[in-house]
């Protein structure tokens, strides 16, 4: 059976859409899927500082497009998450080493032997991105609930309707409910109000991303992560499950603080 | 490796010509005209965005392309050449009377231009850009810059469920909402000229509107 490509982009940059990426594929491994995650940032990659797999990078995807290498030469195995495969960006050239033909031509080639491959997109609407949307079956958008991310998000699905993606999915990433509840942060209704697309999850602020993100931990393998728990629901409903979104008010009150300290309640 | 002059590509909403950036323009004309020319059948009726691909075309250039695409029997209804002028296609054809509906939202960085009136069933979000010669009707969330009269028209009106533009033009008069905290509308409202300003009224249908216009 074939695979399926997802792309994963933004429009606009630092949103997480490396961290997604990452998260997203080594928690679809981690219900048994065989997962190859492409870095497309090509000049400016990160994907495998975020995976912690930047030791091993002997081949990457400029040398798989110019033949230097065979594609299984440059897929890195991740050997602490079975299904686990990176393919990494190079970091001496940039997105013109690459052309959208080449970019389809590749994930063709990997479809044969994974059931999902995540295409990690650049921000921007230029080169990159139209490299990193050429071979993919399906649009994942990442925004944060701001003004400036949901106004290049608009951008981005517009360009991506325009390429006959018909169904792209969102997902809503860093937010913080207490701000959210005080009026001070968009919230899921006010983003969907405008970019009028599927919602694939919600995914909270958590420190523990940064941590994971230096250790090169993806924070979806940390069962104590409230945003690894979003990203496992996500893995599972890009499988076709049906999960309810977490209930993200999770916030202790001060009373609930109380309580706990003086043991009355757990 | 030989590029074409012109990309014709099928959407959903009707056909796209991408022009090539650097082909003589020359070229491109003729090109174009024998592929219309070759499937009349076709291209006849078609509704058609034409995309400039990032080259500059002078005015002659830009008439004669719209001309070219008229004669062929398309209806052209957007250009895309991120330039903020009033395209030609609107000032040729002052006081067109044909409407252009849209069954879509129409999404930041998407320009809609045509000579006469827009009707949008769906959301115009920041960032996007209504150009018409004639009135403009939006049956959602109107929350881009709008340009009614464009040619010059100043009864023209603009019309939302919604109105939160970040601009609104009409005729050659623009106008912006007031700074200070968003009072949000939760009624349809009708903006259009009375006494040189910009002015919005709630939309009562029970009380006939009616624009300010000197003929009906």
């Amino acid at each position: 059976m074939k695979g399926k490509v997802i792309v994963v982009t933004s429009g606009k940059g630092g949103v997480g859409k490396t961290t997604t990426s990452a998260n997203i594929g080594t928690g679809l491994a981690l219900i048994g899927k065989k997962v190859a995650l492409v870095d497309a940032d090509i000049g400016l990659r990160n994907l495998d500082v975020v995976m912690g797999l930047e030791n091993r990078i002997v081949y990457d995807l400029v040398d798989v497009v110019e033949g230097n290498c065979r594609l299984k030469q440059a897929l890195i195995k991740d050997k602490r998450y079975d299904g686990v495969y990176l393919l990494p960006a190079a970091q001496t050239k940039d997105k013109t080493a690459v052309t959208p033909q080449q970019m389809k031509k590749l994930c063709d080639d990997l479809r044969v032997d994974f059931d999902y491959v995540i295409i990690d997109c650049p921000a921007g609407i230029e080169q990159g991105f139209k490299n990193a949307i050429a071979g993919a079956d399906e649009a994942v958008i990442v925004t944060t609930p701001e003004v400036s991310a949901v106004r290049d998000a608009d951008r981005i699905i517009g360009l991506l309707e325009a390429e006959n993606f018909t169904s792209p999915k969102l997902i809503l990433n860093r937010i913080r409910p207490s701000m959210v509840k005080r009026g001070d942060m968009m919230d899921i209704d006010d983003v969907i109000d405008v970019l009028a697309i599927d919602l694939l999850g919600v995914v909270p602020e958590d420190e523990k991303i940064v941590v994971s993100t230096n250790r090169g931990e993806p924070a979806v393998t940390d069962p104590e992560s409230r945003a690894g728990e979003a990203y496992r629901n996500i893995a599972r409903r890009i499988d076709g499950e049906a999960v309810p979104l977490m209930n993200l008010e999770v916030e202790e009150g001060f009373f609930s603080k109380l309580k706990r300290i003086m043991g009355l309640r757990k | 490796m030989a590029s074409n002059p012109a990309i014709i590509k099928g959407t959903k909403d009707g056909l796209r010509i991408i022009l090539d950036p650097e082909i003589p323009f020359g070229t491109i004309v003729s090109f174009l005209e024998e592929k219309f020319q070759a499937n009349p059948g076709f291209f006849s009726g078609a509704v058609v965005t034409l995309e400039y691909g990032g080259r500059k075309l002078s005015r002659e250039e830009q008439t004669e392309i719209q001309e070219l695409i008229a004669r062929n029997n398309l209806l052209l209804t957007e250009t895309d050449d991120g330039r903020d002028e009033i395209p030609t296609m609107v000032k040729n054809n002052p006081g067109s009377d044909e409407t252009l509906f849209l069954f879509r939202a129409v999404r930041s960085g998407q320009t809609v231009t045509y000579p006469g009136h827009i009707v949008v069933v769906g959301d115009v979000n920041p960032g996007s850009k209504l150009i018409a010669g004639g009135n403009i009707v939006v049956l959602g969330n109107l929350r881009g810059v709008a340009h009614a009269g464009a040619a010059g028209d100043e009864g023209a009106v603009v019309a939302a469920y919604r109105l939160q533009p970040t601009q609104l033009r009409i005729g050659d008069i623009i106008s912006r909402p007031p700074d200070g905290p968003e009072e949000e509308s939760h009624i349809p409202e009708v903006a259009s000229i009375k006494d040189g300003f910009i002015v919005i009224e709630p939309y009562n249908a029970n009380r006939s509107w009616q624009p300010d216009k000197k003929s009906v």
